[in-house]
């Protein structure tokens, strides 16, 4: 289990983040999600033992992990930023790793560099970005790790190599109790992949629940009315978000609430539906944005 | 079953061995330069014909490659560099972004990353040094057969070469710990190699210039000197500038009155002691080596220490480490300070350049304002620094402690050093606490300007010595500091009876003030028991190990695994323990010597000298003699000697000797000469000026023998020394006829050689007048051998060459060149000229002009004649 302890981190006079608490299972995948800049990849590399935590502890296997080798063998972290000395390959690379990694498997390494169809020969920093992710996908699943970090992972994939990609990391995380971490501001990429969420907002972790929970967290309604109606109408009802297109209304609000949905019903609109939040969803409303009038920014 | 710690311990050798690989490339290019510069010479040596005949154990140092195919220096600097080098391959994992993601989440700690890479770095660097010179090692082995000595040289040879590298691995290393690139970590490399030789010319600076009454006894010796002696501790040159190291150790050692506490004393005593002559592997040769091994040490450990430290965010960065930042500004903050110390000179008193000479020195004496304006000056090439580095102004405030810790150690050691209440200059002891005293005699006759002081051998505990010491310590070492005037330096030793030594030197500057204490000495009794000490007492030599051998190595590294320039210091019948010759005042020493050669690098045998043989009848002699002088008769004498006696300079000036060795000229303290130059008592000034004889420059002792030195002058005649004039009749006299002729002269010799032997060029040294005249003029006769000198810009008379007779150049002067020779028109003024002139090693340049006297059997010798004397040419 991935424990974090009121965790802070600073740089300077700056904060990162603060204060941020949550858990990571066995066999389970946790979606860090967040706003560029939030401070997820600042969490991930304290997780790491790159960084030391200003405040509260990572632990891992109930150890501490800045600078415990016990436990940073079963660790393995891919960054957004990926590194490939010069002239390196795939084969290189993977030398390179299993001398530092006791489980590395180059069993699994040629399995993968087959699912990927990379040439393990070739130098990497020949490869495009995607190929490059690809390749350090796949140093990273060799290397057997218990506790895997993935920062911006599926940035640069194509959607065939997400899906496969997911895939693996789901079989993997199911074969051999690992816990994952990986973080993204692209929802749609984690929404079938993660069993929990974290998202990291000013600085702290303001959401951390179960993916299936979220639908139970949030309601969404489409109302069709006979008739064009104005925001007035809904002044009685405590929502989230409300989208007006003449006669047909979004409505998201917190919760499940029986009491509101009657509300809704009392309006007489022609239908009512129920959709469930997708995971972008739920994060823009979490993150409660400023609203732009864009129209007017070139004006 | 595999326990973890296994696992972890398999990861840590293959990342030591992925480490060393890495290192290897650099390692071999050390070792190939190395092994040319080293096996390649060596092989080719012992494989010639010349020397399977001629093998001798004594001939194994030349084969460790003293003269390969790059100077010395380079090589060092090349391994310091390769140090350097492999420290940033291994090392830069920490001064990228992505590569400290990678490192710094594997599993193996910061530790182990670090201590593997520094074996590995070690490790390389060791290998690249011993494969070549243990090559070298089998190749003498398998030649000659084992010796200790082969041992000693391998082991010397080696260890300068890897701890070379070694160095600049440490210094790379560590300033790889706090620094975010490769520039912060070069800017830090340099820092920190530059930081001994700023902090050592300081210390060595400070002392010379910043304190009241400190000797100053190379005055000449510029800032720019002392950072080269500075420069003798960094890393680049700390195995090449071992002499130079050991010049200012002793310096130091010297200066030892200038710490008050018993350790300080303790240290500069210990420098002494472990900086002994000529003994390879001991103590002073291998000094810096061990130094620079705890260093290398230290720098590493702290490196161990740094990096566990070492925030991961900071890489990719620039300034963001506070230790950069403080190195950074630290050896700004030092170096602007040494330039300081060098534009404010000795603050307290007066500056030495030419500025203030001109009285235009606006900062004259005032201290405050100095100090006030170097720290000004600080703060702002500080702040500036920080400026850069720090990029924010609100970072580089945030070094202010840095600063303020810079400027408090500053004031502290200025404070220390340049303060008279700390008493550590002219505290002077009660009368009731001296035990012996030991003062600057000046040794008459002895080249009056140069000045014995025997403290060190003899000490009188003598009350009215005692009384008269310390009546001049109190006013000497409170008199004031006069800002232009030429000074000399007085030396004052106490040995207290609670066992405390005091030694302090002070410069004075009142004319009037010296001659005081000089007429003082003179006329003490310390004075004729020191002329005693030395000239009548049983010499009792100090053993030294090198010349007892009987042999002078100057092989192995560099030139430098033996080194002997041994001069012995002052001891208990040192002067009847020298070997004395005998110089008429004609300039001719001896035909032996007078149309012998040259003076660099020729050997004289025993028989060509005129060595007199039987010192202890002739110390006798001078003592009695000497101790009936006058004052003035001893130092101003106005009369031309009728005879010279002086030792040889060089390496071998003991009576039983074997050979002697002219080598480097002696400066004669003109300074002390020239404040009696201008004696407000108006001494005879023109007179005194024959006082210090060209011999002089020789460096050795020097004794001139008055027509009133009965008793010395007996026994040289009975030794059959001619102490007369030259017997012959005067043929003819030439004489410069300006006082700018001489130059004229000179320049024309240059042509004269230049046209006869077209294949060199002679040009005029800087020394020329001062050397040249004396000892080629001086010569006489013949120019048959035109000794070659730097120093006189001469070139050597080769075997193949032609030769030029001095006759013909007088003569050619004489008639062409627009006649800057004059001939005297009758044998009566020739006469006359001849009576005016003082032989030329007793000439001084004054307004005087030069005479060559050429005598009926061709002998020539060069005159002076002194500008009170002028008017007798008409």
């Amino acid at each position: 289990m991935i424990e974090f302890q009121n965790v802070t981190k600073k740089f300077g006079d700056f904060t990162a983040v603060e204060n941020i608490s949550f858990n990571v299972e066995p066999c389970s995948i946790y979606g860090l999600i967040g706003y560029n800049g939030a401070g997820k990849t600042t969490l991930l590399k304290t997780a790491a033992g790159i960084y030391v935590a200003d405040g509260g502890d990572v632990l891992m296997g109930g150890q501490y992990v800045y600078d415990n080798d016990d436990i940073r063998k079963d660790l393995f972290y891919i960054p957004d930023d990926l590194y490939f000395p010069m002239n390196s390959s795939l084969k290189s690379m993977a030398n390179f790793y299993a001398d530092y990694y006791p489980n590395f498997s180059f069993k699994t390494f040629d399995n993968l560099i087959e699912v990927y169809g990379l040439d393990k020969k070739a130098k990497i920093r020949g490869f495009s970005k995607g190929m490059q992710r690809q390749s350090e996908i796949i140093l990273g699943l060799a290397t057997k790790p218990k506790y895997l970090l993935l920062d911006e992972t599926f940035d640069g994939l194509d959607p065939q190599k997400k899906e496969v990609t997911k895939k693996l990391f789901m079989e993997y995380i199911a074969e051999n109790e690992a816990s994952l971490i990986i973080s993204s501001h692209n929802l749609s990429e984690l929404s079938n992949l993660c069993d929990h969420v974290g998202l990291i907002n000013g600085k702290h972790l303001t959401m951390d629940c179960c993916v299936d929970d979220i639908s139970q967290n949030y309601s969404k309604l489409r109302l069709i009315f006979d008739h064009d109606v104005t925001e007035e109408l809904f002044k009685e009802i405590n929502y989230k978000s409300l989208e007006i297109d003449g006669k047909i209304v979004m409505i998201i609000f917190e919760g499940n609430s029986k009491e509101e949905k009657e509300k809704l019903n009392a309006l007489l609109p022609v239908a009512i539906d129920e959709y469930q939040l997708t995971m972008e969803e739920v994060f823009l409303n979490e993150m409660e944005d400023k609203k732009y009038d864009v129209t007017k920014i070139f004006e | 079953m595999t326990s973890p710690r296994y696992l972890n311990d398999k990861a840590d050798s293959k990342d030591l061995v992925r480490s060393f690989v890495k290192a290897i490339p650099y390692a071999v290019i050390a070792l190939v330069v190395l092994s040319i510069q080293h096996i390649v010479e060596v092989v080719q040596l012992v494989t010639s014909p010349e020397f399977r005949m001629n093998k001798a154990s004594s001939q194994i140092i030349s084969y460790f490659g003293n003269g390969g195919f790059l100077y010395p220096e380079l090589i060092l600097y090349g391994m310091v560099l390769c140090g350097i080098i492999i420290s940033i391959v291994l090392f830069r994992f920490m001064l990228s972004k992505k590569s400290v993601n990678v490192y710094f989440s594997m599993g193996i700690t910061r530790t182990r990353l670090y201590i593997n890479r520094v074996i590995a770095g070690v490790l390389a660097l060791m290998l690249a040094v011993l494969i070549p010179i243990g090559t070298v090692l089998i190749i003498n082995l398998a030649s000659f057969g084992a010796s200790g000595h082969l041992f000693e040289v391998f082991f010397y040879e080696f260890s300068v070469l890897f701890v070379s590298g070694l160095a600049g691995f440490a210094i790379a290393t560590v300033a790889s710990t706090f620094s975010g690139s490769l520039v912060e970590t070069a800017l830090n490399t340099a820092a920190i190699s530059a930081l001994p030789t700023i902090i050592s010319a300081i210390a060595l600076h400070l002392p010379e210039y910043a304190l009241k009454g400190y000797v100053g006894t190379y005055r000449s010796e510029s800032y720019a000197v002392n950072l080269i002696r500075g420069r003798a501790f960094s890393p680049w040159r700390f195995a090449v500038d071992l002499d130079i190291a050991k010049a200012a150790l002793s310096d130091v050692a010297d200066k030892r009155s200038l710490f008050l506490s018993s350790p300080y004393n303790d240290m500069a005593d210990l420098l002494e002691k472990t900086v002994p002559e000529s003994k390879l592997l001991d103590a002073g040769l291998m000094l810096p080596i061990f130094v620079w091994v705890i260093i290398s040490a230290v720098l590493l450990a702290l490196g161990y220490v740094l990096i566990n430290k070492r925030k991961a965010e900071h890489a990719n960065s620039f300034g963001r480490f506070y230790i950069s930042a403080a190195v950074l500004g630290t050896t700004a903050f030092a170096g602007a300070a040494t330039l300081l110390l060098m534009i404010f000179g000795d603050i307290s008193t007066s500056l030495t350049s030419s500025f203030t000479d001109s009285g235009l020195n606006p900062l004259f004496g005032k201290t405050g304002l100095c100090l006030v304006l170097s720290i000004i000056a600080l703060f702002i090439v500080f702040f500036v620094v920080e400026l850069i580095v720090r990029r924010k102004l609100k970072s580089a405030v945030r070094m202010w402690p840095v600063f303020a810790g810079l400027v408090l150690v500053s004031l502290v050691v200025f404070g220390y050093f340049a303060s008279e209440k700390f008493g550590t200059f002219n505290k002077v002891p009660a009368a009731s606490d001296v035990k012996e005293i030991a003062l600057d005699v000046y040794d008459p006759n002895n080249n009056f300007p140069t000045h014995i002081f025997s403290g060190e051998a003899y000490m009188s505990s003598d009350e009215k010595d005692i009384a008269f010491a310390l009546d001049q310590f109190k006013k000497i070492s409170t008199s004031k500091k006069v800002d232009g005037k030429d000074q000399t330096t007085v030396t004052f030793k106490f040995v207290l009876k609670n066992g405390k030594e005091t030694l302090r030197s002070f410069t004075v500057y009142d004319s009037a003030l010296f001659e005081e204490y000089a007429r003082g000495v003179f006329a003490t009794d310390y004075y004729k028991s020191n002329m005693k000490f030395l000239m009548l007492n049983e010499p009792k030599r100090p053993q030294d190990e090198n010349w007892e051998d009987g042999m002078h190595y100057d092989d192995g590294f560099g030139g430098r695994v033996y080194t002997s320039d041994s001069i012995a210091n002052y001891y208990e019948g040192m002067l009847r323990d020298q070997r004395w010759m005998v110089a008429s005042p004609d300039g001719i020493v001896d035909n032996a010597i007078t149309s012998g050669g040259g003076f660099d690098g020729d050997y004289y045998t025993e028989n060509e000298l005129p060595v007199f043989d039987d010192n202890e009848a002739l110390m006798k002699a001078l003592y009695n003699d000497l101790t009936k002088l006058s004052f003035e008769e001893a130092y101003m004498n106005p009369k031309c000697p009728v005879a010279i006696l002086f030792t040889n300079c060089g390496e071998a000036n003991y009576a039983d000797d074997k050979y002697i060795v002219f080598n480097e000229h002696g400066y004669n303290q003109m300074m002390l000469y020239d404040l009696y130059l201008t004696n407000e008592k108006g001494v005879n000034q023109t007179e005194s000026k024959k006082r210090a004889g060209e011999i002089g420059y020789w460096g050795g002792n020097c004794f001139y023998v008055y027509d009133n030195m009965t008793e010395t002058l007996e026994l040289l005649r009975a030794h059959g020394f001619d102490v007369n004039t030259h017997a012959a009749k005067i043929k003819e006299v030439y004489y410069t006829d300006s006082k700018l002729a001489p130059d004229k002269v000179m320049d024309l010799l240059c042509l004269e050689l230049s046209k006869t032997n077209k294949d060199f060029y002679y040009w005029r040294g800087s020394r020329l007048e001062g050397n040249l005249v004396s000892e080629v003029f001086n010569q006489g006769i013949m120019l048959n051998s035109l000794a070659y000198s730097d120093y006189f810009g001469f070139k050597y008379q080769g075997e193949n060459e032609k030769t030029i007779t001095m006759l013909d150049i007088i003569t050619s002067f004489y008639n062409d060149y627009n006649h800057p020779l004059k001939k005297a028109d009758t044998a009566e003024k020739a006469q006359q000229i001849s009576d005016k002139s003082v032989p030329f090693f007793c000439s001084y340049r004054d307004d005087g002009r030069y005479a060559f006297i050429i005598y009926e059997d061709n002998v020539i010798t060069c005159r002076y004649i002194p500008s009170a004397n002028v008017s007798v040419l008409g």
